[in-house]
């Protein structure tokens, strides 16, 4: 049977959180940032710069108060100033590259994973595709990539910096002071405690979230490709809102789960932060008091204080949005790593098809668990027209499908000039095979490119060339801009049957020694079909076809007819052998003359 | 398509409608503002105590140097609840506008009419109702709090500062303030269009994704991986350049900001200690001072940032304004009354319609269809045969003339008490993802499953769905692509049968039916269509044989009417047409 219904098809809301281990991600990412490694040393060398100069800073402020202001001393004093003032400019300035060069790392990042993602679709099978909402591969390349984006370059760097320069200020505060550096820093162990808490509260939510984004997006692309019918049946409305209320109040419930987890972090890290500088003023007073530390070596001490607790409040807030990226990074690493079912074989060659004869030797299909095919075998001649008819649902698409190599049979092998077609890279052979199928896709982009879309290395002559023999001169210049008219969203700014003869010109220009027409004149009014039929006729010549049907009228270009029944051959022959026989080909046939015998069409 | 930058012209408008988004959560403003309020005044409070016990150590004395520690972490933790508080309030206030906005949107969108979703495509309306909702949800909540807290810190502090010492307040606000406002502004006025033109390559991005899915099969069947390989990447390189341009504005701008603040305070403790030489001021002064300052720096670049955050905001809000304001071209009259139960009586007087009005597709159509007459329309691909029966449900309206059902003009009556009685067969067939069931009962979500079976028997696909392990609960594929043409038309026959509806209309509804399967459905539809009115587009004569009545058009206007026994007699198109078609089928 033709029809391969997929029950096990996820619906938008089934859609599961996947999880992928971190370091898995962590050093996936890595290897993306791989060839910027110039310049992520070049921000770590700019950090570790910046880090001395943060260090020196509070250092700086505690020669001004202790030597300056205390001291009285006013050379000292402007001296220190100057001192701090270069320190905080030059900071600025390599701030400024510093941010530069991330922001470049990001939209590298971003930039490239949009490219590998979007390459690994045009890879992908079509089985992959059909079964899964499009919102969902939507999502991934806009709004996954998105999240994973800031947060990676730009956490990693910090990351880097932010222990260097808590490093730093530790080891100068041992310098002054050892004791009241080891109290002061004694709470570090429960930011780290928190750290692991929070880090991981806030996976299991942003995966959550995830989730939610893409049934959203899945919901809205859904609603607006369906958008004509829904407004046709006037009654489904409140439903339709109903169930988009739902998932954008899911979305909101686990958005404000993940705000609670995000706004518990800061307010937390600061109660340990101010814990550390209560010990600070308690302990550090006491020194002064007994004369064992100065009034600016407490300033400083402020200040490294701070200078650490930022970074690693950084950090730790890092590694919370982190999580955000994560969650996002999880689905495009998953994605990525789905193997295409249909892909070049270790053994595939460029191969080119000189004669285009097809042979299907006892092949097997199913969709899941329904069977299409069982052990079908048929041969098609080189320069021959075949024509396969059958009642809807017989497997003439699968058919197509099978020898485009769109999907890969389960038993049995199909031969094009002898070789298999696993034996071809599915460039060489798509690169001489064409499919016209039923529903006349076009894109969003001028007719000339669409035209083009199949061989863009097309000139506009040869793009005119085809259409003229085609004898489609007409329907261009009915258009308003001719070949650059840009086809409209979904194509409707022109009829179904213009649609067609585009799509049809599209494959024609690729020149293929294998042309499938499935149904491709379907919606054609019968003067265009006729003219286009008598094109062909010349076009034909030295080219191998399959011509779909269920109009006996498109059947007649063929050399010879197969007659498909439930995945299964049921008649071949020649037309007038078929009529013969009075089988199901016969019948068919009948339905269609019985109404050209009976011109009393509205006479009644 | 609307790839119009944003005008800056409505860009006025944008706060204030933002504004009222806002206080519709009333109680959830007025407590995270009450918050904000509160947060502030405790933050303020930890310098003014390190102030006093710097002063004391200073002094030696140590008797309240503890309780001085405890002060600093019990406020710090009310500090910190406070701003959870905040943060969490404002969150949810956040989740909330933008759950509604998008209810708002979504709503909207399906009243507009068929000629907006020929404009605007897929991308553009999933940006809009997803990331650009987002943008202004997290900005309105998070702004006005961000706003008040900022101004509200730097007012308090300013006096706070002032009555410190004057002089050395002056100055250092002399110096920051002035600077952070004009760095602000250049950066904004520069990264507005940058924005603009950023948001209208990413739904571009969108779009060729979206398109890239739905025509896959026809992409890998071709070999047109390159090709959208090759439109993708542009776009993708025109979505980095612009990110890249935006950063490295913000790399030129925001660094001075720091710049500014560094120098101000290496500034104060320069000048403070030139006062202190002159014990102008205590030493505990001027670490409260330099600490006060240090508290000033988020505060004022908050304002940058919230002008960033603005500029990005506006385009986003712009957009989603754009499409909650676009009127639907097909509109209910305030005073449109129930259409009653009709009998289906449709006159066209003089109908001009094009979808571009300029370039009209029907030029003058005057047509009569009695109660329960069956009407076929015949022309050539492009004669307006679509565009005609697409008016009839108001899917567009014309430009000129009017249609009258039961002697009701249609604009004169209620968009749902009209489509409720028509029953519409589109040429495109779109399913939606979900059960066979759900999809036959669409447009009647209440059916039972009896009127559901009688529907699929009669358009003859009964039979396949029991043929399916899980019968009418198989769910069908995304756009129905793995059902076969045939079954698929046959889908949405059976939809449209089970509203039972008065009028129905038929275009090219059985092209990919085989002739078998297009008899038996015809020989059903014949007794159920009786006393219905039919319009019928095909190209398939037993399909034409319903009809009573055949319509010739040519170059949108009736060229010839009446049955096939006078038309075929008066040998003019359609003798012409229908010669051609038994011709064709002849050489079978």
């Amino acid at each position: 049977m033709a029809w391969h219904i997929m029950h096990q098809a996820e619906r938008a809301t089934d859609e599961k959180p996947v999880e992928v281990p971190t370091l898995t991600l962590i050093k996936w990412l890595l290897k993306i940032l791989a060839p910027m490694k110039f310049t992520v040393l070049a921000v770590v060398a700019i950090s570790i710069v910046n880090i001395g100069l943060n260090v020196v800073t509070p250092y700086l402020s505690k020669l001004i108060v202790d030597k300056g202001i205390i001291a009285m001393d006013v050379n000292a004093l402007v001296f220190y100033t100057i001192l701090a003032i270069l320190a905080i400019v030059i900071g600025a300035l390599l701030t400024a590259l510093r941010r530069y060069l991330t922001a470049y790392l990001n939209q590298r990042l971003l930039f490239d994973l949009r490219h590998k993602t979007f390459q690994h679709l045009m890879e992908i099978d079509v089985h992959y595709v059909t079964q899964r909402p499009s919102g969902r591969i939507i999502s991934l390349i806009t709004n996954d990539i998105a999240a994973i984006g800031e947060v990676v370059s730009m956490g990693a760097i910090e990351f880097l910096v932010g222990a260097s320069t808590i490093v730093g200020a530790i080891y100068m505060m041992t310098t002054m002071h050892l004791m009241l550096t080891l109290a002061v820093t004694s709470t570090i162990p429960i930011m780290l405690l928190l750290t692991r808490f929070f880090a991981k509260k806030a996976r299991e939510v942003f995966r959550e979230t995830r989730v939610k984004v893409s049934q959203l997006t899945s919901s809205v692309e859904q609603s607006v490709s369906g958008v004509r019918v829904a407004q046709a049946f006037t009654e489904r409305r409140n439903i339709d809102v109903q169930s988009f209320e739902r998932i954008s109040r899911e979305t909101m419930a686990t958005r404000v789960k993940a705000i609670l987890i995000s706004s518990l972090i800061r307010p937390s890290l600061d109660s340990v932060r101010a814990l550390s500088f209560a010990i600070l003023i308690g302990y550090g007073g006491l020194l002064i008091v007994s004369h064992e530390f100065t009034i600016g070596g407490l300033l400083a001490f402020y200040g490294y204080t701070e200078s650490f607790f930022r970074p690693i409040m950084m950090v730790v807030m890092f590694y919370t949005t982190l999580q955000s990226a994560l969650a996002a990074a999880e689905r495009v690493y998953t994605f990525l790593n789905s193997e295409p079912a249909v892909k070049d074989t270790p053994y595939a060659k460029d191969l080119e098809i000189n004669e285009g004869e097809i042979v299907v030797e006892n092949v097997s299909f199913s969709y899941g668990s329904n069977n299409v095919f069982e052990n079908i075998s048929f041969k098609v001649e080189a320069g021959e027209i075949l024509a396969i008819v059958g009642p809807t649902g017989a497997g003439k698409t699968t058919l197509a499908n099978l020898i485009m190599r769109l999907y890969d049979p389960q038993k049995g092998r199909i031969l094009i000039d002898g070789h298999d077609l696993r034996e071809f890279t599915l460039k060489s052979l798509r690169k001489a095979t064409a499919l016209v199928p039923q529903e006349p896709i076009l894109f969003n982009d001028t007719v000339l490119e669409n035209i083009r879309a199949g061989f863009p290395e097309a000139s506009r002559e040869q793009v005119e060339g085809v259409i003229k023999s085609l004898g489609l001169e007409k329907l261009i210049e009915s258009l308003p801009q001719g070949y650059d008219t840009v086809v409209a969203p979904g194509g409707e700014n022109l009829s179904v049957g213009q649609r067609q003869l585009i799509s049809f010109a599209r494959a024609m220009l690729k020149n293929p020694k294998i042309l499938i027409l499935d149904e491709a004149t379907s919606s054609l009014d019968s003067r265009t079909e006729s003219m286009i039929q008598e094109a062909m006729v010349k076009l034909l010549k030295g080219r191998t076809c399959i011509i779909i049907a269920h109009r006996l009228a498109t059947v007649k270009l063929a050399n010879r007819i197969i007659v498909l029944d439930n995945g299964k051959i049921v008649e071949e022959g020649t037309h007038e052998q078929l009529l013969r026989r009075g089988g199901l080909y016969a019948k068919l046939y009948e339905t269609q003359f019985g109404v050209l015998v009976q011109p009393s069409i509205g006479s009644s | 398509m609307i790839y119009v930058a944003y005008k800056g012209k409505s860009a006025k408008r944008i706060l204030p409608r933002l504004f009222k988004y806002l206080i519709a959560h009333k109680l959830l403003f007025t407590i995270s503002m009450t918050l904000v309020v509160v947060g502030v005044v405790v933050d303020l409070l930890l310098p003014w105590i390190s102030r006093d016990v710097i002063n004391n150590i200073f002094m030696g004395s140590t008797s309240n140097i503890w309780l001085y520690a405890a002060a600093i972490l019990g406020l710090t933790v009310l500090h910190g609840a406070i701003f959870f508080l905040r943060d969490y309030i404002s969150g949810l206030m956040s989740q909330k506008i933008s759950h509604n906005m998008r209810l708002q949107l979504y709503r909207h969108l399906q009243d507009l009419s068929y000629s907006f979703f020929d404009r605007v495509d897929v991308g553009q309306i999933i940006n809009r109702i997803t990331s650009d909702i987002d943008t202004i949800g997290n900005f309105i909540s998070s702004s006005v709090t961000q706003l008040l807290s900022s101004i509200l810190t730097i007012i308090l502090i300013s006096m706070i500062l002032i009555s410190i010492n004057v002089s050395m307040a002056l100055i250092s606000i002399s110096i920051t303030v002035p600077f952070i406002v004009i760095i602000s502004m250049v950066f904004a006025r520069f990264v507005r269009p940058i924005f603009d033109r950023r948001w209208v390559e990413q739904s571009r991005l969108n779009t060729v994704v979206a398109e890239s899915v739905s025509g896959f099969r026809v992409i890998k069947a071709l070999g047109m991986e390159n090709w959208a390989f090759t439109k993708f990447q542009s776009i993708n390189k025109q979505v980095y350049d612009l990110s890249m341009r935006s950063e490295k504005l913000a790399a030129r701008t925001w660094p001075f900001l720091n710049l500014v603040i560094g120098v101000a305070s290496a500034i104060v403790y320069l000048y403070g200690g030139l006062r202190f030489f002159n014990n102008e001021i205590t030493i505990g002064d001027l670490v409260a001072f330099s600490m006060y300052l240090g508290y000033l720096v988020w505060p004022i670049m908050s304002f940058g940032f919230l002008y960033a955050d603005y500029q990005r905001t506006s385009v986003s809000a712009g957009r989603v304004f754009e499409a909650l304001d676009a009127e639907p071209e097909v509109k209910e009259k305030p005073n449109a009354i129930e259409l009653p139960n009709i009998k289906g009586h449709v006159v066209f007087e003089n109908v001009v319609f094009g979808y571009d009005p300029n370039k009209p597709v029907l030029k003058g159509i005057n047509l009569e269809v009695r109660p329960g007459e069956k009407v076929a329309l015949v022309g050539a691909t492009g004669s307006g045969k679509s565009t005609l029966i697409k008016l009839i449900p108001r899917f567009y309206d014309p430009q000129k003339g009017r249609i009258l059902i039961d002697g009701y003009d249609i604009r004169d009556v209620k968009i749902d008490s009209l489509r409720k009685q028509i029953g519409f067969v589109h040429q495109d067939i779109f399913l939606f993802p979900m059960s066979i069931r759900e999809n036959i009962a669409y447009g009647k979500p209440d059916a039972t499953y009896e009127e559901i079976e009688k529907a699929a028997k009669i358009a003859r696909i009964h039979d396949f769905i029991m043929s399916l392990p899980e019968k009418y609960d198989t769910i069908i594929g995304e756009r129905g692509v793995t059902l076969s043409g045939g079954q698929r038309q046959r889908l949405a026959i059976a939809r449209a049968l089970i509203l039972n509806p008065r009028i129905l209309i038929l275009d090219d509804s059985t092209s990919s039916v085989d002739s078998e399967t297009e008899k038996e459905i015809c020989e059903a539809l014949k007794e159920l269509i009786k006393d219905k009115t039919v319009f019928i587009i095909t190209q398939r004569l037993s399909t034409l044989k319903l009809a009573d009545r055949i319509v010739v058009l040519d170059n949108g206007r009736i060229v010839e009417d009446g049955t096939h026994d006078e038309l075929i007699a008066k040998n003019g198109l359609y003798a012409k047409i229908y010669e051609s078609q038994i011709l064709g089928s002849r050489r079978v």
